[in-house]
């Protein structure tokens, strides 16, 4: 008789919410463990380059706090991936405070694992220099240059790392970046389930109540896996799984629907079904696991400098009908004062801009860039430069060009746009980018992981 | 591309579409997904190849080249992924999760 494992998967992302009364149902269907993803790379690098969350830190604490009390009323273990949003060690690190003052008061006590994943650029480079490094998705090789220049990397874990903790008796595991699926398969591959069905099951289940309609009623989802397949259903009953959303997630953020690399191998969903049970249940089955050579994402990012900017809002015909105009008259004013003023040499900062209502959002690709039918803009200044308070002062600077000193024609002295906020000028800190998104392959899946266990708690 | 004999001519991918997205898949790649509820119309489309690399990458800024094109039968979807033009909430990038860059596409007629 082959191990079937139950699984609760709260919400896609720690901090996002998700339903108390569901969560609550979830506990009452006998869970072997609770899982939950808490971070991604579609907010950008900003979250790995400065190492902290997007959520503040009552968000992700309201929900830890109702994963780690029904984890510790039942005894079961819970595992969260990716923590502080990007896996970086100090997210690693603010998650697991937050975890200990939940901890000290609601007196729970448990055995904690954090598993850290950030990379040190020696580790990268004798990866690099021993031909252990390839390319994903078209990015170019990665250099030693690239690795020194990096801000910050992690390493993608796969499965194994939470295997290990769950091994050693950890109740909690708390782990930085983490393929997304693997946090979820990692329970059921160590009882021994077949791998397609636990990575199949990961891959659907990652992004919670999205495989659910309505997904507005926030249901934590119910995975039943053993080695025939496994089965999804929300909990409670205010929403349902089918078969349409089920297959559709695996059409979700993913190059292809089919073939999925993780880093034990790829999961083949091509012979997949998917049945409607009941009502609300979806069951899978078909898919399967091709091992190949064990290999990791490497995500890296680098800084590329400061950045500030204003809002002006535009709604004079005159101003919107002559914007192209209008915007490289300021950039020009305020690239030819600047080395006088601040002794910023015109390569030393960038200015930018965006006009929405116009093509911010599709930019050269919008087939409907004409000016003669906006009404309004929204004209953000951008000022990219090597400091904050260079930045902030060159738009600063920027602002009188752009309400005054512009003299549009047909404007007749009036200011070329409205200030949106006071303060006018917003600093957005460091600016980011990604610059590592390579393939390692490892010794071992631990290899760059470690461990690390404690007894929080009486 | 041969016309529709299902539809009349003009028909846009908006119309006969009930699903029409685009992502991230991860931070180099921009994922679009259209799902034809109608079973005739989305093998319709399948068959006459019409949502093919040379037709959609103009309208995404790329060369059809690099547009792979991707059916996906358990729900009628179309999968077009790219190679993004900047990475994924960089400094260059005005959408960073590229979740409003399928709309060149929704006017393309099938």
């Amino acid at each position: 008789m082959s191990e079937s494992v139950k699984l609760i998967a709260p919400t896609g992302v720690l901090g996002i919410g998700f339903s108390y009364r569901s969560f609550q149902e979830a506990l009452s269907e006998d869970p072997d463990v609770i899982a939950c993803d808490a971070g991604s790379t579609d907010w950008g690098p900003y979250h790995l380059g400065a190492g902290t969350s997007w959520s503040g830190r009552d968000q992700t604490m309201r929900d830890l706090e109702i994963l780690m009390k029904g984890a510790r009323d039942l005894k079961v273990p819970l595992l969260i991936g990716t923590t502080g949003f990007s896996g970086s060690d100090p997210g690693l690190s603010w998650t697991r405070e937050i975890a200990l003052e939940i901890a000290e008061r609601n007196g729970l006590s448990f055995k904690l694992a954090t598993i850290r994943s950030e990379v040190t650029p020696e580790w990268v480079n004798a990866k690099v220099d021993g031909n252990d490094v390839y390319s994903l998705d078209g990015v170019k090789e990665l250099t030693n240059e690239t690795v020194d220049d990096a801000t910050r990397i992690v390493a993608m874990m796969g499965p194994e790392p939470f295997q290990a903790a769950l091994n050693e008796g950890a109740d909690i595991v708390l782990a930085g970046r983490a393929s997304d699926a693997a946090v979820y398969a990692s329970f059921p591959l160590n009882v021994g389930v077949d791998p397609a069905n636990c990575w199949h099951m990961g891959k659907l289940v990652e992004c919670g109540n999205a495989i659910s309609e309505p997904v507005s009623a926030g249901a934590c989802i119910v995975g039943e896996v053993d080695d025939s397949g496994f089965s999804v259903h929300p909990a409670g009953d205010s929403a349902r799984c089918t078969t349409h959303r089920v297959a559709a997630h695996m059409l979700y953020e993913n190059s292809s629907p089919y073939l999925l690399r993780e880093p034990p191998g790829t999961l083949d969903t091509t012979n997949a079904r998917y049945v409607q049970l009941d009502d609300k249940t979806v069951r899978v089955s078909g898919s399967a696991f091709l091992e190949e050579p064990y290999s990791v994402r490497l995500e890296g990012v680098e800084a590329v400098g400061f950045r500030s900017i204003c809002l002006v809002g535009l709604r004079d015909p005159a101003v919107i009908s002559q914007i192209d105009l209008f915007t490289s008259e300021v950039a020009s004013l305020l690239q030819r004062s600047a080395p006088r003023r601040f002794g910023v040499e015109a390569d030393q900062f960038k200015i930018s801009f965006r006009r929405y209502g116009l093509d911010a959002v599709l930019g050269d690709l919008d087939p409907q860039r004409h000016s003669e039918r906006t009404y309004e803009i929204g004209l953000v200044v951008e000022v990219l430069a090597s400091t904050q308070l260079v930045a902030h002062q060159l738009v600063a600077a920027s602002l009188p060009y752009i309400m005054h000193g512009v003299q549009v024609p047909g404007t007749q002295h009036s200011a070329n746009g409205a200030l949106s906020y006071s303060p006018s000028v917003m600093d957005l800190g460091r600016a980011y980018n990604w610059t590592v998104w390579h393939a390692a392959k490892l010794n071992n899946p631990l290899e760059p992981f470690p461990i690390h266990y404690e007894m929080v708690g009486a | 591309m041969t016309d529709s004999n299902i539809v009349p001519e003009g028909t846009t991918l908006r119309s006969v579409a009930d699903l029409f997205r685009s992502r991230n898949a991860g931070a180099f790649k921009l994922t679009f997904d259209f799902v034809i509820p109608d079973d005739d119309l989305y093998q319709d489309i399948r068959r006459r190849d019409v949502l093919n690399a040379n037709v959609v990458a103009p309208r995404l800024g790329v060369a059809p080249e690099v547009v792979t094109v991707t059916y996906f039968e358990p729900v009628n979807a179309i999968k077009i992924t790219i190679p993004r033009r900047t990475p994924g909430g960089g400094p260059d990038d005005h959408d960073v999760d590229g979740a409003q860059q399928f709309v060149t596409l929704l006017d393309i007629t099938i």
